[in-house]
């Protein structure tokens, strides 16, 4: 194994060896290894390029921290953007590249962005890129200069194509969730298994162990290594049938009422990934801590590495990430580094002292030199005593922050502890909720394993260390001190970002004191990696520079996810055919097989109108309207909302409900009537049908019929509960075919033909129950089209049979276009056109339906209110383009003038417009200020810069006296 | 999301209940003035913390409950029948 | 003898046929039952005296509890305090009529014919809960879901009614409308 390939030793399986690729060059590495420690194995020194200076980056560490080595993993619909290396288990075949970098990351023509990069400091957008101001350029920024610089920064490729993977998701309800199977995690999560509890384990890494995977130095655990203690405590609890134990799996995100969301990548299987939602009585957040490295000039150049994670390469991958170390730590815990470094027969060049630090770094895309100067008595770095040492590989430590992300996104807290010098949890955040371990600022191996067990009077004892126990001590914020501006520029707060102190200090300067400012002034914080390297330097840089104590300035918020998950996991199975719900008719077969075209209406699938092969939707709907005016027409109303209502208050309920009489209905018969939320304005309408003295049979909009019933359940069940009256939808228990024209007679009667039909033994507005095509059915005679009408209804099952026979009894097929524009022709609404919450029936012209002869209705006393009987309101009205042939826009503005000025007053707007056969010419129903007092009147109807003149009329176009209900 | 004890059928995911607004809302007599039924159609209280509400368990029993839920934590309070007296908030000291 | 005949095409051809899911449960068709909705105030004593006379079951009051005849498979769930669905196998059963004379004037109580808005199928494996557990949020341990219990349940987006007959058994009613795409959902899992 050429490389860094330590000749032994590792987590690794050396017996199985894995391909992959990276940037096109073929590598190899082995089971177990991470992309990022199989590339550091590989000698790949640099991982990818910044994002807005092109620098080389190499992997500042080989854990979910890592903010360097964002990968494009995959191509094409498989392609997957912003991939961390360090989060991607080694897979066989694995193709991935860096986010940025051209030709390559390693000679990248961005890089010359690096040589003058004052330009680019933060908040560079708000003050250049603005010009140029020349006449005909417009917007330079917007057209020119934003587009240029996005290709030059960019996060990665978008795949091209439906992502091809599969997603799964599971609910799951358990007593304990544990976030993390480190110590702590591992403790708390057989405490809780201990005491009977259903526990959810879940891990990030492919194995259990934490800290236990990369360090040394930890005492051992009830008498064996700690690694070893942690892989049998995972296998018990794995084993044990309460327990649910998950590798591979990330929580991103913790909700209300301690719901936690956990992204797996399943080994195997059908799934790429799969979203757990959680529930549990208390949740244990185990989640470790994040080492933060030291922010010194030149600290971004590769080689440049965390202390955690040069002992994870050579002690869990076995890769020696250099052959010269420095040392630059600022606490007392190195012990472990300095072991490791030896093992891999690293040579430690210089150990940066407590009274010494880093003030630059050498080397084009890999470390070649450190320069380390004292600390002069003001506490600055003494520039002309510094010594420049040869060096591949620096290992930083700025201390260890609790990982607190999931405490934070669910509204805990956070407090600036000196003693810990860290900021750790300070209450808030749901009840039942705690940390654990270092996550807790519990750093030491005994200290986290008693915080994961918990404090239990009577329960079994948690696990017991034996021997030294090594805790980061003495850790203070993570600045170098930095003595001159020009090395400010220099010392990277955010990698991802490209942040640097100065930046910082330049959003102070500008007065950007909060840290919610400074993050989003300068970005620092803002990357995928969510500022895990960088929220703690922001808010020292920043409190350096505003003169403040840290406790002061605290930590940028944060929200779910913590880590990126792709929108297939999200939704799921939720996607293609499945992604909306959908509706059928039991008809539904035929209109597909007439060649309709549907609409949706909610989640129903209405057939809109039916096109001859070849036909076009507007002659195929002048057809449909020719049909039903001259002959019979069919039409599927299966879809419209049916309320069965009874009890003895059936009839009192209704009258409340309704702004016309209900209990004035004679058994036998049918009503339209109006429902009114309780501001007056218009809700749904539909016709009532009296089946009997306490039984009625209400029909809403098809797409209004569950809000009505849930309106009419919540006044029943809340406001009236003493009414004796009951609810229940009967959508689906009948489906139902509107046979209109007039021939509709004729038809009806092949169909049933001991009906007798005649006007006086089935007037119309009465129903009657007869037997049709041999089908039991209800039969109502109403009419939407102004034609003599009947809806035949008959159980669900039989819709189609009955379709059938209406068909062959020579009904044409219509749709609700057809439809639509055959009831805009009476002058008839439609509740969502010609209603929008803002009109009243009064406007509509509907008084007629408002009884005054009862009590109480839902809006009568609204109705009263100033504002609904002032003048100038919008009233319904026809409009007559002048031009019949033009068939005005719905939405179209009503205005006086053919040239308007703004702000042009507007009169009101067109709110159902059509092409009728039956008139030959464009005809539409609008809303207008006092429309009825403006019968005749030439206005325009305004819409997409073109106005046309309209003369207003009453709404009525087609047989006004009603003639053709009865012909 | 939240949990929400149904006084019916007990603890259930929010996802299975419908919101309704503040509860006691009295509808006033049509004779009260525009006024009283102006702030009754429109003004709702929008307070920090513990207020009472409506919620429907639409996917379940279907009945109307009053909620008292705390708005600045999203902390849920006791649930009651409609029509049961209204129980006190939670101490102020007890967390979420 | 009423026979289905529901219009499955929207999912293609075979969308109707019973068959197994993704993860292996047998996904069973059902003949569906008659079911009416009852409404009624639970402490009237004359609603309880007509249901014991006509369909010989007694109303529950827990939510979720479903009563059984003794002798012919029927069965009443209790859906609401006030709102229970009985559900009768037999389509012409004498305790049908006996039912619907008592209480044809609806002045003790409605009595709403609903078989036609309801699609009945079955899912039966050993997963069934974990699978199941991928289109619902709603525990379904047989301590939160006994066996013999009927719940109103969202499987999806889809509103529906389960009854747990036994501990790998799941009955379920969709709304007939939604029947393909519930099918179409169940079958992934």
């Amino acid at each position: 194994m050429t490389g860094s390939r330590l000749p032994a030793g590792g987590l690794i399986d050396r017996t199985k060896p894995i391909s992959f690729t990276f940037e096109g060059r073929a590598l190899t590495g082995y089971a177990g290894d991470s992309v990022a420690s199989a590339l550091l194995a590989n000698d790949v020194r640099i991982v990818g390029r910044s994002f807005k200076r092109h620098r080389p980056r190499g992997l500042l560490s080989l854990g979910m921290e890592e903010p360097n080595a964002i990968l494009n993993v995959g191509t094409g619909a498989h392609a997957a953007p912003n991939r961390f290396a360090t989060e991607l288990p080694l897979a066989q075949g694995l193709a991935v590249s860096p986010t940025r970098g051209w030709p390559s990351s390693r000679f990248d023509l961005g890089g010359v962005l690096d040589l003058w990069p004052t330009p680019l400091a933060a908040g560079f957008y708000y003050k250049t890129f603005i010009g140029p101001r020349l006449p005909g350029v417009r917007d330079a920024w917007n057209r020119l200069w934003e587009p240029l610089l996005r290709s030059l920064a960019g996060q990665g490729r978008a795949p091209e194509g439906v992502d091809p993977d599969a997603y799964d998701h599971a609910h799951i309800e358990v007593d304990v969730a544990v976030v993390g199977a480190g110590l702590a995690g591992l403790a708390a999560a057989e405490a809780a298994l201990g005491r009977g509890a259903r526990v959810a384990l879940f891990e990030r890494d492919i194995r259990p162990g934490g800290r236990a995977l990369g360090r040394d130095g930890d005492p051992r655990i009830d008498d064996a290594a700690p690694l070893a203690w942690a892989e049998g405590a995972w296998a018990r609890i794995a084993d044990n049938p309460r327990a649910t134990a998950k590798l591979r799996t990330t929580a991103f995100g913790l909700y209300d009422g301690r719901q936690l969301a956990v992204y797996e990548l399943p080994v195997d299987g059908p799934y790429a990934g799969r979203i757990w939602h959680v529930r549990a009585k208390e949740i244990v957040i185990a989640a470790g801590a994040l080492e933060r490295p030291m922010t010194f000039p030149g600290n971004d150049r590769p080689g440049v590495m965390l202390a955690s994670a040069v002992e994870a390469a050579i002690r869990r991958y076995g890769v020696r990430p250099g052959g010269q170390a420095v040392v630059f730590l600022n606490h007392g815990d190195g012990a472990g580094l300095r072991q490791a470094l030896n093992a891999a027969d690293i040579e430690i060049v210089a150990e940066v002292g407590p009274d010494e630090t880093v003030t630059g770094t050498q080397g084009f895309g890999r470390l070649q030199s450190v320069d380390i100067a004292p600390l002069g008595p003001d506490g600055l770095p003494r520039m002309d005593a510094r010594r420049r040492v040869p060096a591949d590989l620096l290992a930083t430590s700025g201390g260890w922050s609790p990982a607190l992300a999931l405490h934070l996104i669910q509204g805990g807290r956070q407090a600036w502890s000196e003693a810990d010098g860290c900021f750790i949890a300070a209450g808030g955040g749901q009840d039942g909720v705690r940390l654990a371990g270092a996550a807790n600022a519990r750093f030491s191996a005994a200290a986290a394993l008693a915080d994961g067990h918990g404090s239990t009077a009577g329960g079994a004892p948690g696990p017991k260390t034996t021997g030294g126990d090594a805790a980061p001590s003495g850790q203070g914020l993570p600045l170098a001190p930095i003595a001159a501006e020009r090395l400010k520029r220099q010392a990277f707060i955010d990698f991802q970002h490209d942040v640097t102190v100065a930046d910082i200090g330049l959003a102070a300067r500008e007065g950007f004191h909060a840290i919610e400012h400074a993050k989003r002034y300068t970005t620092a914080g803002m990357g995928t990696d969510q500022g895990r390297t960088a929220q703690l330097a922001t808010a020292a840089a920043l409190a350096a520079a505003t003169g403040r104590e840290i406790g002061d300035i605290g930590l940028s918020g944060l929200r779910p996810p913590v880590t990126p998950v792709p929108f297939g996991a999200l939704g799921g199975w939720r996607r293609g055919a499945l992604f909306a719900p959908v509706r059928q008719t039991p008809m539904h077969r035929r209109h597909e097989a007439l060649g309709a075209v549907f609409e949706d209406v909610g989640d129903w699938k209405r057939a809109r109108y039916y096109a001859a092969p070849g036909e076009a939707m507007a002659p195929a709907v002048a057809r449909e309207c020719r049909a039903v005016r001259t002959a019979v027409g069919a039409l599927d109303v299966s879809t419209l909302g049916k309320i069965a209502v009874a009890g003895p208050d059936a009839a009192a309920f209704l009258n409340r409900v309704y702004t016309n009489r209900m209990d004035t209905l004679a058994v036998g018969a049918c009503r339209y009537g109006v429902m009114l939320k309780d501001d007056g304005m218009v809700f749904d309408d539909g016709v009532v049908a009296r089946l009997g003295p306490n039984r009625f049979h209400v029909t809403t909009t098809s797409g209004g019929a569950a809000a009505v019933l849930n309106w009419l359940e919540d006044w029943r069940q809340t406001e009236w509960p003493d009414l004796k009256v009951w609810l229940a939808s009967v959508t689906e228990q009948w489906a139902g075919v509107a046979v209109a024209g007039p021939n509709a007679a004729r038809t009806l009667a092949a169909l049933a033909p001991e009906l007798d039909l005649s006007d006086t033994a089935f007037p119309h507005l009465t129903w009657r129950d007869a037997t049709a095509a041999g089908l039991s059915a209800r039969i109502f005679r109403v009419s939407f089209s102004g034609e003599r009408g009947y809806e035949i209804n008959v159980p669900w099952r039989h819709g189609e049979a009955l379709w059938d026979a209406v068909l062959a009894a020579g009904a044409i097929p219509y749709g609700t276009e057809a439809m639509h524009v055959l009831r805009a022709e009476k002058g008839f609404i439609v509740v969502g056109h010609e209603t929008d919450g803002t009109v009243t029936p009064v406007d509509l012209g509907l008084s007629w339906l408002i009884s005054a002869k009862k009590g109480d209705f839902i809006g009568k006393r609204a109705l009263a209110r100033p504002a609904l009987t002032a003048p100038g309101r919008k009233q319904l009205v026809g409009l007559e383009p002048e031009d019949a042939s033009v068939v005005l826009d719905e939405g179209a503005q009503i205005i006086a003038t053919a040239t308007p000025r703004p702000p042009e007053p507007m009169l009101g707007h067109v709110a159902s417009s059509y092409w009728s056969s039956a008139l030959n010419r464009g005809f539409a129903l609008a809303l207008v200020k006092d429309g009825r007092a403006r019968h005749g009147e030439r206005l325009f109807a305004w819409s997409l810069g073109v106005a046309h003149a309209v003369r207003v009329r009453d709404p009525v176009f087609y047989d006004p006296k009603g003639a053709r209900l009865h012909a | 999301m939240l949990i929400i004890p149904c006084p019916y059928c007990g603890p259930r995911d929010e996802t299975e209940f419908a919101y309704g607004g503040e509860a006691h809302v009295v509808r006033p007599d049509p004779a009260e003035d525009d006024a009283a039924w102006s702030a009754r159609l429109f003004l709702r209280h929008n307070p920090k913390g513990w207020t009472r509400e409506r919620w429907r368990h639409q996917i379940g029993c279907g009945q109307w409950f009053n909620l008292c839920r705390d708005t600045a934590t999203n902390a849920i309070g006791p649930a009651y029948r409609m029509g049961d007296a209204q129980p006190p908030f939670p101490d102020r000291e007890t967390k979420p | 003898m009423l026979r289905s005949a529901r219009p499955w095409s929207a999912f293609g051809p075979s969308a109707a046929a019973s068959g197994r899911t993704a993860s292996g449960l047998i996904l069973t068709v059902l003949e569906a039952p008659r079911a009416f909705l009852l409404q009624g105030d639970p402490d009237d004593h004359r609603l309880a005296e007509i249901l014991w006379r006509t369909i010989g079951i007694r109303r529950g009051l827990a939510m979720g509890e479903v009563q059984r005849s003794e002798t012919d498979g029927s069965r009443l769930a209790t859906m609401a305090p006030d709102a229970w669905l009985y559900l009768q196998p037999n389509p012409a059963s004498p305790r049908i009529a006996a039912l619907t004379d008592a209480l044809a004037d609806a002045s003790i109580a409605a009595l709403i014919e609903q078989t036609e808005a309801r699609s009945w199928m079955s899912l039966a494996g050993a997963h069934v809960e974990r699978a199941l557990a991928g289109l619902t949020s709603r525990p379904l341990t047989p301590a939160r879901f006994p066996v013999g219990a009927g719940y109103a349940i969202a499987l999806g987006p889809v509103h529906c009614l389960a009854e747990r007959p036994g501990m790998t058994l799941f009955r379920i009613a969709c709304p007939t409308s939604y029947a393909p795409y519930a099918l179409a959902m169940l079958r992934r899992i």
